[in-house]
């Protein structure tokens, strides 16, 4: 067998086609992906076969290989992702989660975005939809999903993060998608709430408002008044189409940096008061022993987190230059700073971030390393604007001696062994 | 057509214009015309701009008495968005009340109704036993009756702050698989069952609008307000 220059070509090894055509990262993000258990193993990486004996040689592409010989399919109605490209979502018993180092950039495609519900995903027709707003109002109204959509209109990129997002028992076999599986940032549209505020006309005694979804468990949620006249949402975009189902289409209340639950999906009800109205997700549920017995209710805000999504298991990496590649994020607003340990967490120095860095959304950053080829760690650490700093493990656990799964932000690194292969670094949790 | 349409370029920062428009095509074929960024103007404001994309000779956007257009961003940062949009209708009496299911920590919104531990224990047999355990607990859903020791997992009788949340979630979102199917008495039944089994009322206690908001719940003295915004570090 030859190849176009006439030297004798033996087939090519999946490892080494890897290696050299995408190099250390990319091929072992993609190759160690076989088998995985989400389901994306890409087979051959997606390039060409040949032969029915499964070799390829470089100079002899077949006729149905070579793109250049044909014409391509012809347009549709309804795009949809390369036949050889499929993330999937993390399933877990009660959620879904966005597989993270399958993405690139911020946004998160929509059928991506993690979901977690209390009763499934109701089928609302929006031909029927209506919200009540009521309460401690001047005027109690109901809005059709057309009387929302004519109100004057705004679109953020925010990321969502469920208040339970972190693994403390996992093992080293973890993937950067199960470390932080139920966050993921979208563009929202909607009308903002303080909008509909003034339209009901709010009373000033009111200080809290229940939002209620139309699922089957007619969630509920207390909300500060001052949450609505900042910068919450009645959401019905999503990444410029309509709010996917389990986003709570047709209509969701959108609180940006507060943890999931409080973003009430299939919203049908507001309703103004002056006190907060204690449902079961805010007293049994999204509430945190932390420590001397007490526990901390109406946690909204989401604290400053980071991720490195490559390297990460199950990949296999390769001495000489590694771009590190994460995203941060915090409730409280932008991202100020990502640093990076390439040491195990002796020494940290800052990684670049991807502009625009927006407040309360996913900032992607970057940090190109040469590596020696010797085990280490690498770990990634959030400071957001505020000036607050991602904790450690060992700090967390001791500013919260009790255990909950609840409101989980420490850092988190990958450890790679002398043969390349990545795994996660496993920590202690008293 | 008049349409009006915000235009912001390098050379126009006046945002608002008016726009007269002869047919607006698509002109993405060979016929377009060619994109002309550049306006020209004359003193009095008026300003000719080809605008890529509309055909025609290009519309005429006239800055003449028009109001300067204010962002939503800057109304709602000044509060002069509109007070009333005027959309929406009045929610009714009757709108409110088929969706008004809440029941607040003082009891306000709970039903006409009661119920009793011995009428409780018959319906959770029945509705709740075969998720939730035969007696609240080790069943394949929530553990329902705290242990008596107080060890364990947190249930009602050690961590639920307000017997009233417990009426409003069983109303709500019980049982798992036929959610709002109870009636206000079976709902009222079932609180007392539950809080009979976790020790929180006698077994005779009949449970209604009158005494359920008194009922004391030992969680309640657990729970603290969030304090973490104020501290630049884990807390
Ligand atoms: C089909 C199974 C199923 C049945 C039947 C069922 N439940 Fe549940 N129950 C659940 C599940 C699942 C949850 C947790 C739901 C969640 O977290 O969103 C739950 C949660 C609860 C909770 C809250 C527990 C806590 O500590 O937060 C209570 C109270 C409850 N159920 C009462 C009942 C009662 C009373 C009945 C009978 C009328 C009932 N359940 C029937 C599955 C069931």
């Amino acid at each position: 067998m030859a190849g176009a220059d006439g030297v004798p070509i033996k087939p090519i090894s999946r490892r080494r086609l890897l290696a050299g055509a995408a190099g250390a990262t990319l091929a072992s993000l993609a190759g160690a992906g076989a088998g995985d258990a989400d389901g994306s193993d890409q087979g051959e990486t997606g390039l060409p076969r040949s032969g029915a004996d499964g070799q390829q040689t470089a100079g002899q592409a077949t006729d149905a290989a070579d793109t250049t010989k044909s014409i391509g399919r012809p347009i549709s109605e309804l795009g949809s992702r390369s036949p050889h490209e499929n993330p999937r979502r993390v399933l877990r018993t009660t959620s879904s989660g966005t597989p993270h180092e399958h993405l690139h950039g911020i946004i998160t495609p929509s059928d991506l975005h993690y979901e977690r519900h209390h009763a499934g995903i109701p089928n609302v027709d929006p031909a029927n939809y209506s919200l009540l707003i009521h309460g401690m109002v001047e005027r109690p109204l109901v809005f059709t999903l057309d009387d929302i959509k004519r109100f004057p209109s705004v679109s953020q990129v925010y990321f969502l993060e469920c208040a339970g997002n972190f693994p403390t028992r996992a093992t080293e076999e973890t993937r950067p998608a199960e470390v932080a599986p139920l966050t993921s940032t979208s563009e929202w549209t909607g009308v903002p709430l303080s909008v509909l505020f003034r339209e009901v006309g709010v009373l000033p005694e009111a200080t809290w408002f229940l939002a209620e979804g139309q699922d089957g468990a007619v969630l509920g949620r207390s909300i500060p008044v001052e949450k609505g006249w900042d910068d919450a949402l009645i959401a019905y975009g999503q990444n410029g189409e309509a709010l996917r189902p389990e986003q709570g289409y047709p209509v969701r209340l959108f609180n940006p940096g507060w943890e999931g639950n409080t973003s009430v999906k299939w919203l049908r009800r507001i309703e103004l008061s002056d006190r907060p109205f204690m449902t079961r997700e805010e007293t049994s549920r999204y509430t945190e022993p932390i420590s001397d017995g007490r526990v901390r209710q109406f946690s909204f805000v989401m604290d400053a987190r980071s991720l490195i999504t490559s390297p990460g298991y199950p990949q296999v990496v390769e001495p000489g230059w590694i771009e590190i590649r994460g995203i941060a994020w915090s409730g409280r607003g932008k991202i100020d700073r990502v640093d990076i340990s390439v040491d195990d967490g002796r020494t940290w120095a800052p990684a670049d971030l991807q502009e625009p860095v927006l407040p309360k959304a996913f900032t992607r950053f970057r940090y190109l390393w040469e590596w020696d080829g010797r085990e280490t760690a690498v770990w990634s650490r959030a400071v957001d604007e505020t000036g607050y700093v991602q904790p450690s493990a060992q700090e967390f656990i001791a500013a919260r001696t009790a255990r909950s799964s609840y409101h989980h932000n420490p850092t988190t690194g990958w450890r790679i062994r002398a043969d390349g292969s990545v795994v996660y670094r496993t920590q202690e949790w008293a | 057509m008049r349409v009006r349409i915000a235009v912001r370029t390098r050379y126009l920062s006046l945002a608002a214009l008016t726009i007269w428009m002869g047919g607006i095509g698509c002109a993405q074929g060979a016929d377009g015309p060619a994109p002309d960024s550049s306006p020209g103007g004359d003193q009095a404001g008026r300003v000719t701009h080809n605008v890529p994309g509309f055909g025609g000779d290009g519309p005429v956007i006239s800055t003449d008495a028009v109001p300067p257009h204010v962002s939503l961003e800057t109304r709602l940062a000044s509060r002069t968005v509109p007070l009333r949009f005027g959309y929406g209708r009045p929610a009714t009496p009757p709108d409110i009340l088929v969706w008004d299911i809440d029941v607040g920590p003082d009891g306000a919104g709970l039903p006409e109704g009661s119920g009793t531990v011995d009428e409780g224990g018959a319906t959770y047999a029945v509705k709740c036993a075969h998720c939730h355990g035969p007696e609240g607990e080790g069943g394949v859903n929530d553990r329902l009756v705290a242990a008596a020791d107080g060890s364990g997992p947190r249930a009602i009788g050690t961590y639920w702050p307000y017997a009233t949340t417990l009426f409003d979630y069983v109303r709500r979102a019980m049982p798992y698989d036929r959610p709002g199917s109870l009636t206000d008495d079976e709902v009222y039944d079932l609180t007392a069952w539950l809080l009979y089994r976790n020790g929180l009322i006698a077994e005779d206690q009949l449970v209604d609008q009158g005494s359920l908001p008194g009922i004391a719940m030992p969680g309640l003295s657990l729970f603290v307000p969030d304090d973490r915004e104020a501290y630049r570090h884990v807390r």
